[in-house]
């Protein structure tokens, strides 16, 4: 009787296994597009349709891609490219997998070290693409040839990813020039410059920005400050030095960091700081209200304005050349990993990302995301005014900004580097260490644990 | 009955008998293949990664290069400053937060135990609440509570305290991110450590109580000669736990202090690394750094710290029993 049942049970797991075999078997078979019949959809139309009933490639090509894994961060940029590549690569489906901003490093990351799973195209931040540099092929070299197209673009950002050996691992997409967004209320009722133009000259230095900011401080009974907090200073003062962390196998953290952060510490004595980090619970709500007066970052912050921290702010804002002068803050590039399966697609994907007119204007009018490839700059939608800016025409100052950026280099260590700065910094702003010592301590601190732990020998610059 | 027939009987049980073994065998290659999938997600999720680790911390693996370098890691972590500090932070979370939430739950649980508490279930049940929060929301609410200007300094303000820079992130000075770090994890695990007193105490016979009164004991004999050695075995199991869980501290601290930003965030637990657990360096030096060799060797030290931990505390505890 037992063994009948067992029988039983057996004869029912064996066909909840077959079943599952099936399965996924019917669903191995049915996932990847396979070369489809000839389609009768116009361009133009939805681009799942369009992919789902189209022709392969190239009928010449034996086995052409005809799909292609994209990691990145920002959906929207992303989803207003993909169908227009679709639409002009008929038979191709691209899968986008959107990716957590904090979260897409570390996955990126674990796929190289597991040689699993890497994508075939992936869009990496400013503040990720040095730790992936050694990950991506050499876009100079052939097939490639990315550097016939490099007068195209802004040239500190097309070198920037080259590295020592003349390898090229990733291809600038968009620009993020830093520039000082500001509330013209709270400068005007301090009896200070509040048009864009006026007030850019008269906050030409970091000293003038320190005066600005005692002016206001006083003038509103410290109940509105000029930025944040100090530690935003030394990042703009950092970045317009090139905020390199590593420069010919060499740490420049002292070099690059020494003057910006003397001035943070300046102004810390000063009192212009609201003890308020950026992006801390508190930012948004300052910003709103007008108790910070400026955000000095990248350019896209226009978006995270408008959408996310002062929605209700239309015409509150105006936005001019920081103190000090121009800085790339953010910014993405495009990389084909080495162990991407599809390098000849990606590429036409990648070139198509970064230097098709008509994707770039496409993203940049969704989301302000600038481009790098200066032939988009020519059209006309970048003098449009700005209607949360009280109409300025902002753009035009940013693409003007983009090309006085300092040359500047990506490494393998720019993260561990950061964050290993970031700690030294707020003590120096803290009046715990002296701003030299710091520096050099984050340098050292840096040099030790590359040696130790990714076997990399780095000197330290003092001066 | 002849030779011939017994010889053929005897065969014939034997045959039986086989044939007995063969499906006493065959049920049991089936009930193994039915539990099977534990077993085999186990192995692949959980037995294959411990050894793994152990393989790793032996390589310098990053994702570009894979090689074996023997015990280079961990003479290098012996060195490294920064897995100094996350293993006294570790350490100091341990001792504060063990000391602090195990005798504020045990005091709370002989007081509901004893005493005739209206509501004794009410409120075992709130002090339960926060334990089955996500630390992610604690840890962002808490981030509220704590800033400079949050409620918290405006509650001592109130009360006529200076503000306490909780995170560091005003001056700096990592001087009160530890407590903010313990004081979290104790409101969050303090209920659960009450139930598990709770939970001692009632296991205790009430009979045994009854005797001490009638012999004279105090309401303090009562507590020192019979309850505490009585719940011996439970608060054994707390401290452990306890232990375990303040050195892998990870959740609460990298939230409080903004972690999550992504890479180059400036976090490596905040101001000084004042919140920086071998846990946090751990992950931050694998899935922020790239170097999982070296992540690697710093579990093993963490594991090694949590044995020899754990091995003092049952030796305390035990010492003169023979168990």
């Amino acid at each position: 009787m037992a063994s009948s049942r067992f029988a039983r049970l057996s004869a029912l797991f064996s066909a909840v296994v077959g079943v599952a075999v099936l399965v996924t078997a019917c669903g191995q078979s049915v996932a990847p597009p396979t070369r489809q019949q000839p389609s009768s959809s116009t361009p133009g139309t939805d681009s799942t349709t369009t992919s789902a009933t189209s022709v392969p490639v190239s009928a010449a090509d034996s086995a052409p891609d005809t799909e292609l894994t994209v990691w990145y961060f920002d959906k929207v940029s992303m989803e207003t490219v993909i169908p227009l590549f679709e639409q002009s690569h008929p038979g191709v489906k691209i899968n986008f997998v959107e990716q957590p901003f904090g979260d897409m490093s570390k996955k990126y990351l674990a796929a190289l070290a597991a040689k699993q799973g890497v994508p075939d195209v992936i869009g990496l931040d400013t503040s990720m693409v040095g730790q992936f540099l050694d990950a991506g092929e050499d876009l100079l070299a052939e097939p490639y040839s990315a550097g016939q197209l490099k007068n195209n673009f802004v040239s500190w950002k097309f070198d920037a990813t080259t590295t020592s050996s003349g390898h090229m691992t990733a291809l600038p997409w968009d620009v993020a020039t830093g520039v000082m967004f500001y509330r013209p209320d709270v400068f005007q009722a301090a009896g200070l410059p509040s048009e864009p133009d006026q007030l850019a000259r008269s906050l030409a230095t970091w000293d003038d920005f320190i005066k600005a900011g005692q002016v206001i401080k006083d003038k509103t009974g410290g109940q509105t400050t000029i930025i944040g907090n100090e530690h935003d200073i030394f990042n703009a003062g950092y970045w317009q030095n090139g905020g390199t962390v590593v420069q010919d196998d060499k740490i420049v953290l002292v070099p690059q960091g020494l003057q910006p952060l003397q001035t943070a510490v300046k102004a810390r004595a000063a009192g212009i700081g609201g003890n308020i980090p950026a992006w801390s619970e508190r930012w948004a709500p300052a910003l709103q209200s007008g108790k910070i007066a400026t955000v000095i970052m990248g350019g896209w912050m226009l978006g995270n304005l408008e959408n996310l921290i002062d929605p209700d702010g239309a015409g509150n804002w105006r936005v001019t050349s920081a103190p000090g002068g121009a800085f790339s803050n953010g910014g993405t590039y495009i990389q084909i990993p080495q162990l991407a399966e599809h390098k000849q697609l990606a590429w036409e994907f990648t070139r198509f990302l970064a230097t098709d007119t008509e994707a770039l204007n496409a993203v940049f009018e969704k989301t302000g995301i600038v481009p790098a490839y200066k032939p988009a700059w020519q059209s006309p939608i970048y003098d449009q005014p700005v209607a949360y800016l009280g109409g300025q025409q902002a753009f035009r100052l940013m693409l003007n900004l983009a090309q006085q950026v300092k040359p500047l280099a990506y490494s393998a260590v720019d993260a561990l580097g950061t964050d290993l700065l970031n700690a030294q910094v707020d003590l120096a702003i803290g009046g715990k260490a002296a701003p030299d010592q710091a520096l050099q301590t984050a340098a050292t601190q840096l040099q030790e644990r590359a040696q130790r732990a990714s076997d990399l020998n780095l000197s330290v610059a003092r001066e | 009955m002849s030779v011939a027939s017994t010889a053929l009987l005897s065969g014939f049980r034997g045959r039986i008998q086989s044939r007995r073994v063969g499906q006493s065998t065959r049920r049991a290659l089936w009930a193994y293949l039915f539990i099977s999938p534990f077993y085999i997600s186990f192995l692949v999720f959980g037995v294959f990664p411990i050894v793994f680790s152990f393989y790793l911390a032996l390589t310098r693996w990053t994702p570009y290069q894979s090689t074996f370098i023997g015990a280079a890691n961990f003479v290098n972590l012996l060195q490294d400053n920064l897995v100094h500090t996350a293993l006294f932070n570790s350490l100091w979370l341990m001792v504060v937060i063990g000391g602090a939430q195990i005798s504020l739950a045990l005091v709370i649980a002989l007081a509901l135990n004893a005493r005739k508490v209206r509501g004794r279930e009410a409120f075992r049940g709130i002090f339960f609440l926060p334990y089955i929060t996500s630390p992610v929301v604690l840890g962002l609410v808490w981030g509220v509570l704590f800033a400079y200007t949050g409620l918290l300094n405006y509650g001592l303000s109130r009360i006529g305290i200076e503000p306490v820079d909780w995170l560091g992130y005003a001056s700096g000075s990592s001087t009160w991110i530890k407590p903010a770090i313990a004081l979290v994890t104790v409101w969050q695990f303090f209920g659960w450590n009450v139930l598990l007193f709770a939970a001692g105490l009632q296991a205790i016979p009430s009979e045994i109580f009854e005797a001490a009164r009638i012999d004279g004991a105090t309401d303090w004999d009562v507590l020192v000669r019979i309850t505490l050695p009585l719940l011996k075995r439970v608060s054994f199991f707390v401290v452990s736990i306890t232990i375990i869980g303040s050195i892998q501290l990870f959740d609460a601290p990298l939230m409080l202090l903004g972690g999550v930003a992504g890479a180059g965030s400036g976090t490596l637990g905040g101001a000084e690394s004042g919140g920086l657990t071998l846990a946090m360096v751990v992950y931050e030096t694998a899935f922020s750094y790239g170097q999982f060799g070296y992540a690697a060797a710093i579990s093993v030290l963490m594991f090694g710290v949590l044995v020899v931990l754990t091995a003092v505390n049952r030796r305390v505890f035990f010492r003169n029993l023979e168990d």
